[in-house]
């Protein structure tokens, strides 16, 4: 009995610390990213190929009938342009430049994933450690846009759909000192949006392609947003 | 009698089998070929709004990007209690959807009341005077006429226009969604068999006016003056791209942002062409749409 009660009780120590807790939002620091002696870099993560996620369909049946079922979506997904998310680690250099901040382009995707884990450093601080890529880069601090999902979903439950399918940008945006590890910003991006009027519109899916377009403007638009403008660069001056 | 009342039988299946049927032979339809109308520099014919209402709507709220995934989860502890709860679901959700429908329509309808008495006084042929379409015709070198009540059919293009027009959620601007439908007038007997030669759907929105007041003063001339310019300008625009006057569309699509109830609009679309005030693409679903620009207040007057 004892033994048993011991080892329910270390199966849920195990569970529960597994569950980390999730990297609390950080405000963009205008002063850390337009400090003269902060050299910047802008860099993104290797971007997944667009396709269409089934959540819901959970067993191998379920996402057969479910993968069947909207295979003229998962095509179009499929062929999708990422261009214009590529696009934004030039526009924010040229949006930093523009300000005065000289800023370098990471041509090179980041493949965070492979990078060492930091060892506890608490809120606050990545869980990857950025300082290897100091020298490499070059850099002091380094903007990055990390993108981990983007296409469409339709959720499931089991065969059954349960709701339309949308458009979706998963990531977090960030901006991280690649000495101490610390963010001096920190996004999630959790952006999702269904089609205007009819989404059933095969082969091409026009009200979904643009709520694709639309869900990747928006992911600009928060990216580009914060960054300081004329009047925050005259404040961060005084 | 038995056998008198089989020979009756059979007479009459004998004379119903050898009678003769009427075979119906389709008469061969003469097709003429005619030649070929001009499409550039002819002649377009454009039917006369009648005096029906003026089919007006408030803007509805477009959905927007959200940041949480919404979906419904069904009890699946059995097999049946799963797929009652589905059907359940189906049946409240189609009721709910409908009212909730018709609850949007009437909630973005409340932005026309304050135009509700000079809608009251037009009518459809109050927006295209005469004047309307001899202006267009020395705008674009095409002869347009206006079709009047017992006029004979001419060698030209018969135009029909199906307008209906969209006041912005913020009433600073007018959009109107007009179906244009363009054939042959010389198939015009013949129109039951033939499709209609060219439809489009084109949306043309007003510039943005920054007193919503400006609408309704002087008896609301500014108001009709606006209804009356889009319009217009529909007309041009069918048949410009009708007659293949507008510029051709880029071969890609491309992130096409634009000025709708005051925020910028993001839409994809074949740029057609642009000039300081508006830009004219045509959308993923066909339609040609011709946008205020984002920054159209830095143009010239």
């Amino acid at each position: 009995m004892r033994i048993k009660a011991l080892l329910l009780l270390s199966v849920s120590a195990i569970l529960v610390g597994c569950v980390g807790t999730p990297q609390s939002l950080v405000s963009l620091d205008n002063q850390i990213l337009m400090h003269p002696d902060n050299r910047i870099g802008v860099a993104m993560d290797a971007l997944p190929k667009p396709g269409l996620g089934l959540p819901g369909a959970d067993c191998l049946l379920c996402l057969a009938v479910a993968a069947g079922a909207n295979s003229d979506l998962s095509s179009h997904a499929k062929q999708l342009s990422t261009a214009e998310v590529e696009q934004l680690k030039p526009e924010v250099v040229a949006a930093l430049k523009e300000q005065g901040k000289d800023s370098v382009l990471i041509k090179e995707q980041l493949n965070i994933i492979k990078l060492p884990k930091t060892k506890k450093l608490g809120d606050g601080f990545s869980k990857r450690d950025f300082s290897g890529l100091a020298e490499e880069l070059q850099v002091d601090q380094l903007l990055v846009i990390d993108i981990n999902s983007i296409g469409m979903t339709r959720s499931y439950a089991s065969y059954v759909p349960t709701s339309p399918p949308q458009a979706t940008v998963l990531g977090t945006v960030f901006l991280v000192d690649v000495g101490t590890n610390a963010y001096h910003w920190y996004m999630p991006i959790n952006l999702r949006l269904s089609a205007e009027g009819e989404w059933k519109e095969p082969p091409e899916f026009p009200g979904l392609t643009n709520a694709y377009y639309q869900v990747i403007e928006k992911l600009r638009d928060m990216v580009l947003e914060p960054l300081p403008k004329s009047p925050d660069l005259q404040e961060v001056a005084q | 009698m038995r056998i008198g009342i089989l020979v009756c039988c059979f007479l009459l299946l004998v004379a119903c089998s050898s009678s003769t049927t009427n075979d119906v032979k389709d008469t061969p339809l003469i097709v003429e070929d005619l030649p070929p109308l001009a499409k550039v520099n002819g002649t377009y014919i454009v039917n006369p709004l009648g005096d029906q209402d003026i089919s007006f709507y408030g803007q509805r709220m477009a959905s927007e990007v959200s940041s949480n995934g919404a979906g419904m989860m069904y009890p699946g502890g059995d097999a049946a209690s799963f797929f009652v709860a589905i059907a359940m679901h189906a049946a409240i959700q189609g009721s709910v959807t409908s009212a909730a429908e018709q609850a949007r329509i009437e909630e973005a309808n409340i932005v026309l009341e304050p135009f509700q008495d000079t809608l009251d006084s037009l009518y459809l042929s109050d927006l295209m005077p005469d004047s309307l379409l001899s202006n267009l015709s020395s705008e674009t070198n095409n002869d347009l006429l206006k079709l009047t009540e017992g006029s004979s059919l001419v060698d030209g293009w018969n135009v029909v226009i199906d307008p209906v027009f969209i006041m912005s959620r913020s009433q600073d601007s007018i959009t109107a969604k007009v179906i244009m439908d363009i054939s042959d007038m010389r198939d015009m007997p013949t129109t039951q068999i033939k499709a209609p030669g060219y439809r489009r759907t084109i949306y043309l929105q007003s510039l943005p006016t920054y007193g919503k007041d400006e609408w309704l003063q002087s008896d609301g001339e500014k108001f009709k003056a606006t209804l009356q310019s889009l319009i217009g300008s529909s007309i041009d625009l069918g048949i410009s791209d009708f007659s293949g006057l507008l510029p051709e569309k880029e071969p890609s699509a491309t992130t096409v942002r634009y000025l709708d109830n005051g925020q910028k609009k993001v839409e994809r679309g074949y740029l057609i062409t642009q000039n300081c005030n508006h830009l004219t693409f045509e959308s993923l679903r066909g339609e040609i749409k011709s946008m205020p620009k984002i920054g159209f207040k830095d143009c010239p007057n």
